[in-house]
């Protein structure tokens, strides 16, 4: 047995032409693997979880549930669909009415034993959809079934989304419901953190760097140059490599990391393709910027978006219905208004931190009457 | 009377006091000094990550410090069956009042030892508009958590006597078991988390603990 195997696994470890075969076969074989465990779910699907009796239409959403949950995804429904009618339009809307969701209890492994959870699927089919299942803890109030269903239908809204928008969002789905405080927070600190000389020209208001940075608009001249200037090169070193077939800019790349030597850093910065420059800004602030273009359209704005050619620029004004400027300074005030106040003291944690210590003293003080 | 006990409190705790306000004073300047040359940390998102690790290490050390003050001063007592105190003309209420008063007057050494050091760190670095160093909120938050870690201290130590260690074994155990109830009973799932979530946010009792500490902020 073991003179059987023994050549065939010291051939593999050997550097040879047919590595890269080699990989693509993992890579074959990894993708059969995901189909058939697609399939498989699909099958459990179809076996196990039988459709919910209770059915609940408003508007474009329809949703099949059980009369345990029936009250709460109700109420769900009816904010989903205000949050359609307020920020949607008629393509979110066809596209949330094509599919039946089911929200039904279900469990999850935890690391001791089963979970109750509330499962919220895309649609009644059993099949293997690109949108995943999406689980709340259960009990779970009627805003966090809500949650969970709106985000579903955030990602349908974006299902046919031609490819150029698509690729530019890039988060797969529509900024529909209002960005909590926490995301808006996480906003800020990237846009006052990044390191790239067009974010600092964007801090400045100049709105054709914002744009440039948002990926929405590009000037002359390569992405580096446009995006970042020399004392970047470290930083982005950081976030990219040059080609590995190029040794002498790895050698430079390698030296830029270990010493930050400017030379270095630069000759690896130079290197790198203009395609794989990264955009400065990540596709969370884009996805905010497109929240507040959405906003200023109001109702319709995403049908408008959708539906319009050309450019990423003169869709995203067709959407907003202003100039674009003027959504991108409105954005600007918005993110500098985000800044989240995270060090200096509260006046409610002072106080508290105070009352407190001197509760937890004031017990120990009346708590007994002898030493020992 | 009150200045005898600051003095006594003093004589108690003055090694301890002297090693975490060292510590405290040169923490913020060995990190930066560290991660800045030497690491190569000087964007500005490294920045805020180097001046968090500032924040967590100056939070540890004023928790141990409060911790540290009121355990010595009822061990060190407790040594010699309390003769100091009962020889005092005072009740053990007004007692325990100047001795608390006193541990508290004491922690401002390392919350200063940390705004100093805080201070002399933040002028080594060249921020950029975007950021801010927070020296002062961080010694305001290190003597916050100081006098709150005291006071849990010294009430585990005044309140449980002889037992204290009895009792600390006994909450620890109890909050790992509602740590585990949270994933072995769903229904009670909700009920702790909630109240998790009031004791270590503001303005719940350790919400200063587990606020933000960080020397360098947006």
């Amino acid at each position: 047995m073991v003179a059987t195997v023994a050549p065939a696994a010291l051939g593999a470890q050997l550097a040879s032409p047919e590595t890269d075969s080699l990989l693509r076969r993992v890579r074959a074989l990894d993708s059969v693997m995901a189909v058939r465990t697609r399939s498989v779910d699909s099958i459990r699907r179809t076996l196990v979880t039988p459709i919910p009796p209770v059915d609940i239409r408003e508007g474009p959403i329809h949703v099949r549930t059980d009369a345990a949950l029936a009250p709460r995804v109700r109420s769900a429904v009816r904010s989903v669909v205000e949050m359609i009618d307020g920020r949607g339009g008629t393509v979110v809307a066809s596209r949330a009415s094509a599919h039946v969701a089911v929200i039904r209890r279900d469990s999850t492994r935890s690391i001791v034993g089963m979970l109750p959870v509330i499962a919220i699927d895309a649609d009644t089919a059993a099949r293997w959809t690109m949108i995943a299942q999406r689980e709340v803890r259960s009990p779970a109030s009627a805003a966090a079934i809500a949650n969970g269903l709106a985000a579903i239908v955030e990602q349908r809204a974006m299902q046919g989304v031609d490819s150029a928008l698509a690729a530019w969002i890039m988060v797969g789905r529509a900024p529909l419901r209002p960005a909590s405080d926490a995301e808006a927070a996480d906003a800020y600190v990237e846009y006052a953190t990044t390191e790239s000389a067009v974010v600092r020209r964007c801090r400045t208001r100049d709105v054709t760097a914002c744009l440039d940075a948002l990926g929405v608009d590009s000037s002359a001249g390569s992405r580096l140059d446009r995006w970042y200037t020399a004392e970047d090169y470290g930083v982005l070193a950081r976030t990219a490599a040059p080609a590995r077939e190029d040794s002498a800019a790895v050698a430079a790349w390698i030296r830029c990391r270990r010493s930050g030597e400017d030379t270095s850093c630069a000759i690896a910065a130079r290197a790198l393709p203009n395609g794989r420059i990264p955009l400065p800004l990540s596709a969370t602030v884009r996805f905010g910027f497109l929240r507040e273009v959405l906003n200023a359209g109001g109702a319709g704005a995403f049908d408008r978006l959708v539906a319009s050619s050309g450019g990423i620029r003169d869709r995203l004004s067709a959407a907003a219905g202003e100039p674009l400027d003027r959504t991108v300074l409105r954005w600007l005030d918005r993110l500098e208004s985000s800044r989240p106040e995270r060090m200096p003291i509260p006046g409610t944690l002072l106080a508290a931190s105070l009352g407190w210590s001197g509760l937890i003293l004031g017990m120990a003080l009346i708590r007994r009457t002898s030493w020992a | 009377m009150f200045g005898q006990t600051l003095y006594v409190q003093w004589k108690w705790n003055r090694d301890f006091l002297a090693f975490y306000t060292f510590v405290a004073f040169t923490a913020p300047l060995v990190i930066l000094w560290v991660a800045l040359p030497h690491l190569g940390l000087s964007s500005a998102r490294e920045l805020v990550r180097v001046g968090g690790v500032v924040g967590i290490v100056v939070a540890v050390i004023s928790v141990c410090a409060g911790m540290t003050v009121a355990w010595q001063g009822y061990g060190l007592d407790e040594r010699v069956g309390h003769i100091y105190a009962l020889s005092l003309p005072l009740t053990r209420t007004r007692t325990l009042v100047m001795r608390a008063a006193s541990a508290l007057a004491l922690l401002t050494v390392p919350a200063l030892g940390v705004w100093v050091g805080s201070v002399l760190a933040a002028t080594q670095v060249t921020l950029p508009p975007s950021l801010h160093s927070y020296a002062g909120s961080l010694a305001g938050r290190a003597l916050l958590a100081a006098w709150l870690a005291h006071a849990c201290m010294f009430a585990l130590r005044y309140s449980a006597g002889r037992r204290a260690r009895a009792v600390l074994f006994a909450l620890t155990l109890i909050v790992g078991s509602l740590g585990f109830a949270t994933e072995a009973v769903p229904g009670a799932r909700s009920t702790i988390v909630g109240t998790a979530e009031f004791l270590i946010s503001n303005p719940g009792p350790f919400g200063v603990f587990f606020g933000r500490w960080s020397l360098i902020d947006v």
